[in-house]
């Protein structure tokens, strides 16, 4: 859309002459905005409506927005304030980016997230749900993120914008622990069902004051204030927008959607009032003294929401029609201003109002457009503020002396600043070099104070529109009808009193000044800010010293792993009566062969702990494997003693050949013992393991289920026209288990690969090009070439995978010279067992057939079957040597093809049925129709699933021999 | 047989455990193994029935549960995964580090670490 590039032109400052690439994407958000607001104008004037679509109907959830009072008053202040505050933008971040010397395709990262902020301001407004309010309020936040740190370059605006995120997002968790209270109690998320439903109560009470604590920190209101001043290191557009009349107003608005809640419990309206009072007596006060244009201004935004949040604590339909009509003057006077201090800043150069004065009769135009702004701040008459306060002023009057008095402080306070801000900048001397100001940042300002003016003389669009608002917030008409009042009525004397010691502020500086030192001296020192940072800082370091002691070290990883489990077991123990809960269990039959089987693996595993040599402990680890499969096959579970010898012993080979492969001499060939301290340490800890595993693992067996899908699954197998039940299981009844689990397998052999060969599924790394013979006849990779090796960027199959697996840190060396092969070197094996080896895969892939053949009717399946050819070509490997072995049978190097193979003729078998329209893993023919058979071969789509986890496991297993063989591809001697 | 069953599970993690505690990285792989014998252990164990092989059923006929024994399978074959992927792993460190002792790993990794450290407090004031 925007094809301009980079306008990095540098030349001058002029900003009225230089011609800047047009901004199309502005201009295309702008008039999004535009129509927005023309919408939302036409729906409110045609009357409202309301969608409501299901979105989640277990939880009673749908999206459902409304266009009432006051999502009308909301949404056409985003709209339209929106579409002024874009135009403007077009021109401001055009200028901003070049002043900056960045590209002008960075505007991508600036409309976007300026439009979206619109929608889920529009979303807010409108919305009638709880959590869909909390979805669009978070919304805002996350965008708010984006646009106030959009100068990322500079930290300050980085650490703003996180500030500002944190600050509301945390407390928007409030927000969603008052939805998620308010559903247990009442059912609903639904905003006017919960109002309707909900009483006063302490669910009530405690819901609104979190609800409340939300608003509040989106509103920068104290003590959550801080972040407001922070965040005005975002371009002007975005404080001109956010800042005066969305982001911060979203808290109000929140505030006023479920405002008859809050108003159920006086404790939470007193709330409001304290901390409205607080925000506007801070914000105004600090604004006294800052000097820079948009801290001025942001102190002001607290403290003027300060007075909408009062007006709530004052409640009644009085309060909810001033606040309402607040917000309207306030946000369309203070996006003026905030603009006026982003032209400005633009012409001069300057961003302190020490620095620039006397700037009226340079821009005279824009001198009056923001006089008429700050005068709507400052309640002067013909304007719309005039109004604003007069609303004010009674509503404060209803709620006694103190928040009369009050008021007319407030008064007084941004009747002072604003006066010093405007007088500041357009009275006086003329300082500071002054460059013609671009029209497209005046319009905008000229606009909105023309409305202003507009709203004083013409007041009733506007009251009519607040009065809807309060109307929907109260649940009552409510007529606003200010009007102008020759007479010594109480609103108008405060208004008096209000200007008078606003002057009297203005025209001793010196007092003024000094109070708002003193106050910003406090803040300084035991403000929120503090606290925040201290918080942030005090995370920070519990993070570090959890990383310190969980991470940093593998043993406290496990650890952290292994101690949380065995408290958690613990507890359940505590919870648990386990008196009558064990049960011995009867000894019988073929119990007495178990028994002496499992006391062998008892020995051999206490003999494992006690191995000094890695070696035996390979081989004891066998034995344990070897005894387990005894066992099995003495409990009736052939299948998986098959399956478990043949497993173990590919597990053993693997084991030996990556023993055998790790460089000795960085192996240590027996480890040095330890401190006995540690070995103590360990060994309770281990202790304490396995008695825990005792008494979990002996109460679970004595407390058998009742009833279990066995039977069921036994009882449908013929129909699956299987005899093994075990098979059929594995193929059929739990075929989608099996699909996840032998795809499991090809990823851990592509892990392997990327390992140990950078990714290369097959083949041989040498000098970084890879050979794609299998069996080179000699390697000429010495140490320092297969080094090289490893050091080369690997473009291979999956050599991306490996970039972030760089482990050797540029210090990985290869002792090739210590490495052996089993099977090479002077102790090869017999001649006999060499030529068996060599003959044996045919056998194999016979017994291979035979086993899948038989599977569904007798022991075994593909796994197993696939499992024995790869048993075969492992011994043949041991025999002759990795080498040989694959020049021997060359087909070998298909292997990676095979599995891939195997896995889609898996997939494709156990998938074809969603074709159909079918669950997964339905299998054809169905259970009722014949099947084709071949002797005892049932041909169907189970038997396609077992040939390709046969294929499979032969290419995985044949893979994984490979690599743990030939670990680098090099050839061996 | 519960307690049979029980105690070789029990005696099979508890002494995996105690070798995932050591500094020795192979060790730590054969207790991985030894934990993952005593998963299989359990699940033969808790079958519902003991009997003949589930094959070729005929009605009224007593046999073992064939539901753990898929679960068995599966868990075999995840395990053999699990492993060799293991001992890829512990393989490329020795390679690359030259060491297989955790304890020299670690201090390794606290030289890396305390490189990052500071870049880290660089960044830090940022936050705050």
């Amino acid at each position: 859309m925007v094809a301009s590039p980079g306008g990095v032109t540098g030349a001058g400052d002029d900003q009225g002459s230089v011609r800047l690439p047009g901004d199309r994407l502005g201009w295309a958000t702008c008039l999004a905005a535009a129509a927005g607001f023309v919408l939302c104008l036409f729906g409110w004037l045609a009357g409202g409506g309301a969608v409501s679509l299901p979105w989640a109907p277990s939880l009673n959830l749908r999206l459902s927005f409304a266009l009432d009072g006051l999502g009308a008053l909301y949404g056409l202040l985003a709209t339209g304030v929106g579409a002024l505050v874009f135009a403007y933008g077009t021109r401001y971040l055009s200028l901003h980016l070049r002043h900056q010397r960045r590209p002008a395709a960075e505007r991508w990262r600036f409309w976007p997230w300026m439009a979206l902020f619109a929608v889920a301001m529009v979303g807010l407004a409108t919305a009638q749900d709880l959590v869909l309010v909390f979805v669009f309020f978070d919304l805002t936040a996350v965008c708010s993120y984006f646009l106030i740190g959009f100068d990322r370059a500079e930290r300050e605006s980085r650490t703003a914008a996180l500030m500002a995120l944190l600050v509301t997002v945390v407390a928007a968790v409030a927000m969603l622990v008052a939805a998620v209270l308010l559903y247990a109690a009442y059912g609903t998320f639904s905003i006017p069902e919960l109002l309707a439903r909900a009483g006063p109560g302490s669910t009530t009470t405690v819901a609104a004051a979190l609800l409340a604590v939300a608003a509040l920190a989106k509103s920068a209101q104290a003590p959550l204030h801080f972040w407001l001043p922070r965040a005005m290191a975002a371009p002007t557009p975005v404080s001109a927008y956010l800042h005066s009349a969305a982001m911060v107003a979203a808290g109000v608005l929140v505030i006023g959607r479920v405002y008859p809640l809050l108003a159920r419990s006086q404790a939470v309206l007193t709330g409001l009032l304290v901390v409205g009072a607080t925000s506007i007596v801070v914000g105004g006060v600090l604004a006294l003294r800052r000097d820079v244009l948009k801290q001025i201004l942001a102190y002001s935004t607290i403290s003027q929401y300060g007075y909408m949040v009062m007006l709530y604590g004052i409640g009644g339909t009085d309060g909810a029609g001033a606040a309402a009509f607040y917000v309207l003057a306030h946000g369309i006077a203070k996006s003026a201003l905030f603009m006026t201090a982003g032209a400005v800043t633009m012409a001069t150069g300057e961003d302190r109002l020490s620095r620039m004065g006397g700037l009226g009769p340079r821009a005279p135009a824009l001198a009056v457009a923001a006089g008429a702004a700050a005068a709507t701040l400052a309640a002067l008459p013909l304007t719309m503020g005039f109004f604003k306060d007069e609303l004010l002023f009674s509503a404060a009057l209803s709620g006694g002396p103190v928040t009369a008095v009050l008021a007319v402080v407030a008064a007084a306070l941004t009747f002072a600043y604003i006066g010093r801000f405007w007088m500041g900048l357009f009275l006086g001397p003329v300082r500071g070099e002054v460059s013609a100001t671009s029209r497209l940042l005046v319009a905008p300002v000229v606009i909105l104070a023309a409305v202003a003016v507009l709203g004083g003389v013409f007041v009733e669009p506007f009251a009519a529109l607040a009065g809807d608002a309060a109307g929907e917030m109260t649940g009552r008409a409510v007529a606003l009808s200010p009007s102008y009042h020759l007479d010594f009525r109480p609103e108008n004397l405060m208004a008096l009193a209000g200007w008078g010691l606003g002057a009297l502020l203005i025209a001793m500086p010196r007092v003024s000044g000094r109070m708002s030192e003193v106050m910003a001296a406090a803040g300084e020192r035991v403000g929120p800010r503090r606290c925040y940072e201290a918080t942030l800082r005090g995370l920070v370091r519990i993070s570090a010293a959890l990383h310190d002691r969980e991470v940093r070290d593998l043993r406290t990883s496990i650890a952290a792993v292994l101690v949380p489990a065995g408290l958690l077991t613990a507890l359940a123990f505590a919870a648990t009566p386990t008196a009558g809960a064990y049960f011995v269990g009867a000894v019988s039959g073929a119990d007495w062969v178990i028994l002496p089987l499992l006391a062998l693996v008892v020995i051999v595993t206490v003999m494992i702990v006690r191995s000094r040599s890695r070696l035996s402990i390979v081989l004891a680890l066998a034995v344990v494997g070897f005894a387990l499969a005894a066992v099995y096959a003495l409990v009736g579970a052939p299948d998986v003693a098959l399956v478990a010898v043949a497993v173990e012993t590919v597990l053993t080979l693997v084991f030996v050949a990556a023993l055998a492969r790790i460089p000795r001499d960085d192996l240590g060939a027996v480890a040095e013992p330890a401190r006995v301290g540690r070995r103590r340490r360990d060994a309770l800890a281990g202790g304490i393991a396995g008695l825990a595993a005792f008494a979990t693992v002996w109460g679970f067996l004595s407390q058998p289920a009742t009833d279990s899908v066995s039977e069921a699954q036994i009882r449908l197998t013929p129909a699956a026209h299987g005899g093994d039940v075990v098979t059929v299981i594995v193929a059929d009844f739990r075929g989608l288990d099996t699909l996840v689990e032998i795809t499991v397998l090809l990823a851990a052999v592509i892990g392997v690969a990327t390992l140990l060969r950078r990714g290369r599924l097959w083949g041989v790394v040498r000098n970084g090009r890879a050979g794609r013979k299998p069996a080179p006849k000699r390697a000429d990779g010495d140490g320092p070439a297969i080094a090289a090796a490893e050091h080369r960027p690997a473009g291979k199959v999956f050599g991306w995978l490996v970039a972030p697996w760089r482990l050797d840190r540029g210090r990985a060396r290869i002792a090739t010279s210590a490495v052996v092969t089993p099977g090479a070197g002077n102790d090869a094996p017999s001649a006999i067992v060499r030529v068996v080896a060599r003959q044996l895969p045919g056998p194999a892939l016979m017994i291979a057939i035979g086993l899948i053949v038989k599977g569904y009717v007798e022991v075994g399946d593909g796994f197993a079957a696939g499992v024995i050819v790869a048993l075969a070509i492992g011994l043949s490997y041991v025999a002759v040597g990795a080498e040989a072995a694959e020049a021997a049978l060359p087909m070998l190097r298909h292997a990676p093809k095979l599995a891939v193979g195997g896995l889609l003729l898996a997939l494709a078998s156990g998938f074809f049925a969603l074709a159909l329209g079918e669950a997964p893993v339905t299998h054809r023919p169905a259970p009722d129709e014949s099947v084709v058979k071949i002797g005892t071969l049932e041909l169907f789509t189970p038997l396609a699933f077992d040939v390709g986890i046969f294929l499979l496991v032969v290419g995985v297993l044949t893979m994984l021999l490979h690599h743990f063989a030939r670990p680098h591809g090099e050839g061996h001697r | 047989m519960n307690l049979a069953f029980a105690a070789a599970a029990a005696v099979l993690f508890g002494s995996g455990a105690y070798l995932l505690l050591k500094r020795d990285l192979v060790r730590m792989v054969a207790g991985i193994m030894l934990i993952s014998q005593c998963a299989l252990v359990t699940i033969i164990g808790s079958s519902l029935s003991r009997g003949r092989a589930a094959i070729g059923v005929r009605p009224g006929e007593e046999v073992s549960d064939p539901l753990p024994q898929a679960l068995a399978l599966t868990a075999l074959v995840i395990g053999l995964a699990t492993v060799a992927l293991l001992l890829a792993l512990v393989h490329r460190v020795v390679v690359a580090l030259r060491s297989a002792e955790q304890d020299e790993l670690t201090a390794d990794e606290a030289e890396d670490e305390a490189g990052l450290e500071r870049e880290r407090r660089a960044e830090k004031d940022e936050v705050a």
